[in-house]
């Protein structure tokens, strides 16, 4: 319930997925080896601008989430979650290119792609918890 | 020499009036001078303001986004050469012609290997046809000659020659005897040649192909062809011109196939004779219609798609980077106005600001596209650069506009104002009040003195303002400390050699407290 209360209230993941469905007609329309590569990149810049986006919204909440008793590990666990998500969703173009044409290069970029944006999201939110 | 001493006088007396008049105008151009000093703080004003959201770490996040976006749509541009098809009921027949022209003459034989090439049959006829650099002169008729036409007999024929034309004979219409001898200067060289006369009207209306006269077309107007004039045209047989062009072999600078056995996409011949030839354009007439490929590439619908959904991208992420960012701006914004500047300060850094972190790394990275991937990516390039700066400029300069141009303009319009400050430190508070008084872009300060005694200070100061001659503002500072906080009292007169109107003198008041009250509180806000 809380999860879904913090994905609720963010803009980030409408942004994730606006910016995901733009990425994957790109990519469905690429005429070059560079592409994946790039896309990947672009993603990445979306993932740092998605953590601006929900920081204040988020730390908010999850400084209430401690007022109101939720232990440390639960809010950790909550944001790996809400990572995952985000970068999920970043993500999912490599995910259809992949289902509708099988390509080790992209699947080993789809995988960089998901674990990378995890990452930083997780990061980057993870320091941002450090101010309250 | 009298008009030299006349001369010589009324430069003497206009250097005495201008003298004159500068030394009497020396207080006007002090007076000029502050103004251009107070237009000059305000404009590096706005450029400090600049510098400091450009330092922000979400500039690097833009900045990123706009040069991958911009090299993602330059990536996936695909091309290909410009078709156009022209519709004409007047083209009638089942068979098919094709043109091909050529940036430079090639082999003959460039018409058998397409031929071939495509397991086609047609007939060729082969045109060379040349604009010089630099022209023949004929040396009794004095006429420059800038085209010569080598064409095959039938051509010749049809124009009325005699097919099989001697040696150094050329068709000329612009000669009044059938046959007339002369000279011709090539390159320093004297060439005797023999000049016969040709119908002007026969060869201006010569047709080698659907609306492609045989003279060389220099330019259009509207959608009519401009040829060369004949006086500067000289036509024969191909190897008479073959030795004027000192070549071996037979050349060719346009080929006609005729009867073309079947309907060949014109694309897929121009593609097979670009891997081998110059080719310039290729053309096929069919039953009404000729459909024209030229070397002119343009980007396909599919990486148009691709560009306005890179930059699609671009405007989301920027704009999301942008509305996260806002509070930050709008608070940047009312200090400016507390500070005196105008409501349009802020649409001016914003838009410099973009112009830029979007503007300026994606023309960098536009140029790394033209060098490295050429003119049609650079087109789909530049049109993701543009949406995504027009959006996101758009975005944030509506975003960081005053709700209320009136209630955002020089605060506050009243003539006594009580500022409360947690600042205790009377003499660093007065100090500071002074130094904005003295640092008021819009007035010169003609008298500032103060004095501190003990928890309180007072504050005097006359000031002239910039803009407008001969008024001004006599300002009486009262500081108080009194525990915590510190209360300063600011009572102001606005005065004037002539009599002011109630705006401007709203104005000015406006302008000289703001900058107190705005400055402090943004001093105590910072430090």
């Amino acid at each position: 319930m809380i999860f879904v209360k913090v994905v609720a209230r963010g803009s980030g993941l409408k942004v994730s997925a606006i910016v995901s469905i733009n990425l994957l007609v790109i990519l469905l329309f690429r005429n070059n080896a560079l592409t994946p590569y790039l896309i990947m990149l672009l993603s990445m810049v979306a993932s740092a601008a998605i953590i601006i986006i929900d920081f204040r919204l988020h730390s908010i909440l999850l400084y209430v989430l401690y007022v109101y008793g939720s232990r440390p590990n639960t809010v950790r666990a909550l944001i790996s979650l809400y990572s995952l998500l985000i970068a999920s969703i970043l993500s999912l173009p490599y995910l259809v290119i992949d289902l509708m044409s099988f390509s080790s290069t992209l699947t080993s970029t789809f995988l960089i792609a998901l674990s990378t944006l995890s990452l930083i999201y997780k990061n980057v939110r993870g320091s941002a918890l450090i101010t309250f | 020499m009298f008009f030299l001493l006349i001369y010589l006088l009324v430069a003497v007396a206009v250097g005495y009036a201008a003298i004159k008049y500068v030394r009497a105008e020396s207080g006007m151009i002090r007076e000029y001078k502050t103004v251009i000093k107070a237009r000059l703080a305000r404009l590096v004003g706005i450029y400090k303001l600049s510098l400091l959201i450009l330092r922000k770490p979400f500039t690097y996040l833009v900045i990123l986004a706009t040069i991958l976006s911009v090299i993602a749509s330059g990536l996936n541009t695909k091309y290909e050469n410009n078709l156009v098809v022209v519709r004409d009921p007047a083209i009638t027949g089942d068979s098919h012609t094709m043109l091909i022209r050529f940036s430079e003459p090639v082999s003959v034989e460039a018409c058998s290997t397409l031929l071939n090439g495509l397991s086609l049959e047609g007939r060729c006829t082969y045109y060379y046809r040349v604009i010089l650099d630099h022209p023949y002169q004929l040396k009794k008729s004095k006429k420059l000659i800038y085209v010569v036409l080598g064409v095959e007999e039938e051509v010749l024929k049809s124009l009325g020659l005699d097919g099989r034309l001697p040696e150094f004979s050329f068709g000329y219409s612009e000669i009044s005897e059938e046959r007339a001898s002369d000279s011709m200067i090539i390159d320093e060289k004297v060439l005797e040649v023999t000049l016969i006369r040709v119908n002007g009207s026969l060869l201006a209306n010569y047709l080698i192909f659907y609306k492609t006269p045989i003279i060389p077309i220099q330019g259009y107007v509207g959608t009519e062809p401009l040829t060369v004039p004949l006086q500067h045209v000289l036509i024969s047989t191909y190897d008479n011109v073959m030795k004027l062009a000192n070549s071996s072999k037979p050349l060719a600078t346009d080929i006609v196939v005729t009867n073309l056995s079947e309907f060949t996409e014109p694309l897929k011949i121009f593609e097979f004779l670009e891997e081998r030839y110059p080719v310039t354009e290729v053309a096929v007439t069919g039953s009404g219609y000729v459909m024209y490929v030229s070397e002119v590439r343009i980007p396909t619908p599919d990486s148009l798609i691709s560009a306005i959904l890179s930059s699609i991208t671009a405007s989301i992420i920027i704009i999301s980077i942008f509305s996260s960012t806002t509070p930050y701006l709008t608070e940047l914004r009312n200090k400016i106005f507390l500070m005196g500047f105008q409501p349009w300060a802020m649409t001016i850094v914003m838009v410099g600001y973009t112009l830029t972190s979007i503007m300026l790394p994606g023309l960098i990275t536009l140029t790394y596209i033209f060098i490295s991937m050429g003119g049609a990516s650079t087109l789909n390039s530049m049109v993701t650069l543009i949406t995504s700066w027009l959006t996101s400029t758009i975005y944030i300069v509506l975003r960081t506009k005053p709700e209320k141009l009136v209630t955002e303009a020089y605060m506050p319009p009243t003539f006594r104002y009580v500022l409360i400050s947690s600042v205790t430190d009377v003499r660093k508070l007065t100090e500071y009040i002074v130094k904005l008084i003295k640092t008021n872009e819009f007035f010169t300060s003609e008298e500032v003195e103060w004095r501190v005694e003990g928890n309180e200070a007072f504050i005097h100061a006359k000031m002239n303002y910039v803009d407008s001659w001969g008024s001004g503002i006599d300002l009486t500072i009262f500081v108080s400390v009194n525990g915590e906080k510190s209360y300063v009292n600011i009572s102001s007169v606005v005065f004037g050699v002539e009599e002011i109107s109630e705006n401007m003198s709203k104005s000015i008041n406006a302008l000289a407290i703001s900058k107190i009250v705005g400055g402090v509180t943004a001093w105590e806000a910072t430090s």
